[in-house]
């Protein structure tokens, strides 16, 4: 064996090894670097030449080594080795290039390992009369200068060859292996304090994560695959580019950073971004000669906030810039140590995106199907790429990415005074997608009152039973009839257009019949429901104002005195045909209010929500077109006041369908054979057995719906149409809805709730009011027929919530919902929650949706939900469960499906989901979990052999007394590089192949322990019996 | 930094909303002349939006 000398390892070194661990069979580090011999150099020549190159560099001659739980470089003696020769002129000219290109790409693909030498790969190709070298190192021992180092001595070499003079190369004072030792002995002790305070200081409060728009959910442990987009800068640019920043006094990078802070701070809705950037690290005169590897990333904080001009964001990131590359050689892996040492293998830690500007070096034509960050550009003179990780994006997606970059940046560039909200980000056909052709809803509906629809039914169907409650039925006729009676007494008592009356009544017919009384009489109806506490009851009654309250004897007391108490009498005296605008106090308009319900804030009162008959019959319109069970028997099982229920009980009474009355658990509910059509929220789904589980359509409302809530009820009925709508009462029952019609497949994640009802408009709007690009993460506005008037008597409230509408008719307003939501591809509606639950534990945004899903994933979990608590003072995610599933194996299915910072930190198992009255998860009423969870702090002695072991090894790799097996090690004080002495120990007493990144996916000591079990039980199954005797033998003769 | 203004402004229905004192005006919404924070805005708008019929159905109730 050639002589050796073994050194420390650089921090670059040791940070390529560690990334390179997490997955060492991809070639992410491959750095390819061809280059042609001038002609007259033969192939001992060129072979020469190289060696000779490789003689001078130890960096050339250098593989790493974990030695005694250290990684270490080792150099080896200069011996002078042929490089393998491939003559290519066996082949067409035309041929060459390719086949050339072939081998290139072939040695850049294959992965070097790290601990066997030569960390390079190099062949000798002949295309004509030169030849060409195809060379491949590793990162760990070459960065880009050293390409550029490694180019000038072939040169020189192969010119002194040829001519015989003394090659053209500069001494060498120092080696590589040199700076590694002054690098360690410089940054240490007080010094490397000192610099870490700095990053510490810079990076505090920064958010762990930005969160782009991704195509697919974190996986829970990020590998490299990769690709990218390729791509020219539009003519000129980079000039302009260079002119602003000349007169800026930045750099063409500062001004290339600034656009991408600015394009990351809008497609992320982040005002505070981390971007990589990288140092050369050659800071003194004697590295500059030096092949090796001395780059090192620096995190670049933008303060993207207060909606900066772009001129003024570049300051910024100028200023931002100095100051890390004044603090540059502090080693990355120090300061991710520092800053961020409970990392997530989900997410690449304190930055996920870069920017490089190589102006001068090309790209390499090489795609290696490999990244490092996220999202990274590339940008150059000539052909840029942007580099993305496939787990997380689509190529259209980082094709639009580009583009987006681009505009972004030519248009910073043309008007650096704009500001950055107010650069442009959607391409012009997106702009028409998303305000024209996805908002495509124009329709014929004439203006008409409720009234109006409702006599039109009762005179073309006047037999048709319109109503059973409690076994009764009423026909159409009956009920308009009863109706009319009641609205001239309720005009009488003052009620009539922009009056109230409110309705103090249990579910039963008399309700339904005072619903269309009241509306007849031109008042609008407020329900009062009557289980509600009387405090509430009372504030309700005092807000309204109303004309006329109605109960029945039953409800009377509940209400002040003065009210219409309803028998079975009261109003029979009165004329039974329709009234006219003559009986009416003043005539009624499709303009007056129909109905004012009450919502609850999450902060504050009650308020009323005034919804206007031309709402009303905008919604029925759409509802009777796309509903056609509302023409047969619809059960309207929610209280009135919910306004979900406006769709079974106007709907059906103005399509001709029998509206049944019945609590969803009563028998009468199942009376008459199933519904036709029914609406419950995602809650109720667990609850529609054959019975009551409607024919023609069901329709889920009032929550988010998950495919995995649906999977049971579909598979059993997969012929009924199922529509999932989202609306708001401030946008009248539904203003967005997703049908998937009989047959079709519910795919398992978030329903999406589809397009704008008729002449309904949608608007994903960002904070600047701006449209957000499809993918994009914006605050969800309703513009057009269906929005309310307003709150009752809350003229502030309404200003704020009802804006003025950029995107509409002169004088338009538009309801901002507070829901945050993202356009898919195909032009329709994700609904993302609600943007003041905007929920983030440890800094990242929590998808409760997300959670939920893959707790219903698990076949034993029957319903579930997640929710962030702040009891202890931190927010910490609880999951909460309902059905036998033991909670290991739940715990075992999340970690698998989700990412760290989406893994409840408790679980809580319940009987059944608490509900409000209508029927919606009632958030409230989620219990605390247990308080500190015993495993928390106790002690669980090591279990298992394997578990002991673990536990012996993070013990003294941690200096730690006592390791549980319950145990995580970084919540011990560990860290990566302590990891690796951990891996390498354990490695070292079981002979099992064991990768570094098993620690990260599974630092607790029992979930390592239970890896390293299953490892040696798959090597067990793949020898045979004889070879497992012959092991057991050689153990025994061992022990 | 200073809070951001706004301005009280309404449309030909006489209905009042709020809009950043330094975005262009939608069509069809007219400045009232207060301005002020955003809450400033809407206690003003609680004072002055006493009748939140639109005014096409104020003029032909009366």
């Amino acid at each position: 064996m050639s002589q050796e000398w073994t050194f420390p390892a650089s921090f670059a070194q040791e940070r390529v090894w560690m990334a390179n661990q997490l997955d060492a069979g991809s070639p992410v580090f491959n750095v390819s670097i061809p280059w042609r011999f001038p002609a007259g150099v033969d192939a001992d020549m060129a072979s020469d030449v190289v060696n000779r190159v490789v003689a001078r560099h130890e960096a050339l001659r250098t593989h790493l080594r974990v030695d005694d739980g250290a990684l270490v470089q080792v150099v080896r003696a200069h011996e002078p080795v042929p490089l393998p020769t491939t003559d290519l002129r066996h082949l067409p000219e035309s041929e060459r290039l390719a086949a050339f290109e072939a081998v290139r790409a072939e040695l850049a693909r294959t992965p070097i390992p790290l601990d066997t030498p030569p960390l390079w790969r190099a062949r000798l190709v002949r295309l004509g009369d030169a030849w060409a070298l195809v060379f491949v190192v590793h990162h760990a021992v070459f960065d880009s200068h050293s390409a550029v180092l490694f180019h000038a001595e072939l040169a020189a070499f192969s010119a002194a060859a040829r001519t015989g003079a003394e090659p053209a190369v500069p001494e060498l004072p120092i080696q590589y292996a040199d700076f590694a030792v002054w690098q360690r002995d410089q940054l240490a002790g007080a010094e490397l304090d000192r610099q870490l305070a700095f990053w510490t200081g810079h990076l505090a409060g920064a958010p762990p994560v930005t969160n782009l728009p991704l195509d697919r959910p974190r996986p829970a442990q990020l590998g490299f695959a990769g690709d990218e987009v390729r791509f020219d800068l539009p003519d000129g640019l980079l000039d302009r580019v260079g002119r602003l920043a000349a007169g800026a006094a930045a750099t063409p990078y500062m001004v290339l950073l600034a656009g991408f802070a600015a394009l990351l701070s809008r497609i992320s809705g982040d005002t505070d971004v981390v971007v990589g950037v990288s140092t050369a690290g050659r800071d003194t005169p004697e590295l500059a000669p030096l092949i090796g590897m001395f780059v090192n990333p620096v995190a670049l904080r933008c303060d993207v906030s207060g909606d900066p001009s772009f001129t003024a964001l570049l300051g910024r990131v100028r200023d931002g810039l100095v100051d890390a590359m004044e603090h540059g050689q502090t080693p990355f892996q120090k300061i991710v140590e520092a800053v961020d040492p409970q990392r997530d293998p989900s997410v690449q830690p304190i930055f996920q995106t870069a920017l490089n500007y190589i102006p001068d070096s090309g790209l390499d034509p090489v795609e290696l199907g490999t990244t490092k960050d996220d999202l990274a550009f590339d940008i150059t003179a000539g052909e840029c790429r942007l580099v993305y990780r496939t787990e997380l994006f689509d190529r259209s997606t980082a094709e639009t990415v580009v583009q987006r970059y681009v505009a972004l940046l030519t248009a910073a560039v043309a008007d650096p005074e704009r500001t950055v909200a107010a650069l442009p980000l959607l391409t012009d056909a997106e702009r028409d997608l998303v305000l024209g052709a996805w908002n495509d809803t124009a329709r014929e509906v004439p203006p008409a009152t409720v009234v109006d629809e409702v006599q039109r039914q009762a005179a073309a169907t006047p037999d048709a039973t319109a109503l059973v409650c409690d076994g009764v039925p009423l026909t159409y006729a009956e009920l308009n009839t009863a109706a009319n009676r009641l609205a001239r007494l309720l005009v009488s008592r003052g009620a009539g257009p922009e009056t109230r009356v409110a309705l103090a009544l249990p579910r039963s017919c008399e309700l339904v019949v005072a619903m269309v009384a009241v509306l007849k009489s031109g008042a609008a109806y407020v329900p009062v429901d009557t289980g509600y506490p009387a405090g509430r009851i009372a504030y309700l009654l005092e807000d309204t104002a109303p004309a006329l309250v109605v109960a029945t004897p039953d409800t009377a007391a509940l209400v002040p005195g003065g009210a219409l108490v309803l028998d079975g009498e009261i109003g029979a005296d009165q004329p039974d045909g329709d009234l006219t605008d003559a009986d009416r106090r003043s005539p009624l308009r499709p303009e007056h209010p129909a109905y004012v319900l009450y919502t609850s804030g999450s902060t504050g009162r009650p308020k009323g929500v005034v919804v206007e008959h031309r709402a009303v019959t905008a919604y029925l319109a759409w509802a009777r077109h796309t509903y056609p069970g509302l023409a047969g028997a619809a059960l309207l099982h929610s209280p009135v006041s919910f306004d979900l229920t406006v769709t079974g009980l106007l709907g059906t009474l103005t399509a001709g369908g029998t509206v049944r009355l019945a609590a969803i658990d009563s028998p009468a509910a199942r009376a008459g054979g199933r519904p036709a059509f029914l609406k419950v929220t995602p809650s109720h789904l667990p609850l529609l057995d054959g019975e009551l589980s409607p024919t023609a359509d069901l329709v889920i409302g009032g929550e988010a719906l998950t495919g995995e809530q649906l999977a049971g009820w579909r598979a059993a009925h997969p012929d009924v149409a199922v529509v999932n709508e989202y609306g708001p009462t401030e946008a009248t029952v539904g203003c967005v809805a997703a049908r998937t019609a009989p047959g079709e497949p519910v795919p398992p994640g978030p329903v999406p709730i589809g397009t704008p009802t008729w002449n309904t408009r949608a608007l994903l709007l960002d904070a600047a009011l701006q449209p957000v690009p499809p993918g994009v993460v914006g605050e969800l506005y309703v513009t057009g027929a269906q929005l309310a008037r307003g709150y009752h008597r809350r003229p502030g409230l309404t200003a704020e919530r009802f804006l003025p509408c950029p995107y509409g008719p002169p004088g338009a307003r538009m309801y901002a919902t507070g829901d945050l939501a993202r356009w898919r591809p195909d032009g329709t509606l994700d609904y993302l929650g609600r943007r003041d639950d905007q929920v983030k534990v440890r800094g990242m945004r929590i998808e409760l949706g997300e959670v939920e899903a893959a707790l219903l994933a698990h076949p034993d979990v029957r319903a579930a939900a997640a929710a962030v608590r702040t009891d202890g003072g931190e927010p910490t995610l609880v999951g909460y469960l309902v059905g036998p599933a033991h909670e290991d194996s739940v715990r075992a299915e999340l970690a698998r499906e989700l990412p760290a910072h989406l893994a409840p930190a408790a679980l809580v198992r319940l009987d059944a989901l608490p509900l409000t009255p209508n029927g919606k998860l009632d958030r409230a009423a989620l219990p605390a979990p247990a308080a500190a969870a015993p495993a928390e702090d106790a002690y669980v002695a090591p279990r298992t052999e394997a578990e002991a072991l673990v536990a012996e090894v993070y013990a003294e790799i941690l200096q730690v007394e006592k390791v549980g097996a319950l145990d995580d090690f970084f919540t011990l004080g560990g860290n990566s590089l302590r990891g690796m002495r951990a891996m390498a120990r354990i490695r070292a007493e079981v002979d099992v192949d064991l990768p570094m990144r098993a620690l990260f996916s599974s630092p607790v000591v029992a979930d390592l322990a239970a890896q390293i079990e299953q490892r040696i039980a798959a090597e067990l199954d793949g020898l045979s019996d004889s070879e497992v005797a012959a092991l057991l033998a050689a153990e025994e003769e061992s022990s | 930094m200073a809070e951001p203004r706004f301005l009280v402004v309404r449309n030909d229905e006489e209905q009042y909303s709020i809009w950043s004192a330094d975005r262009d005006l939608p069509a069809g919404w007219h400045d009232t002349g207060f301005a002020g924070t955003r809450e400033e805005c809407l206690a003003h708008i609680d004072t002055v939006w006493t009748d939140m019929r639109p005014r096409s159905v104020r003029e032909a109730h009366s």
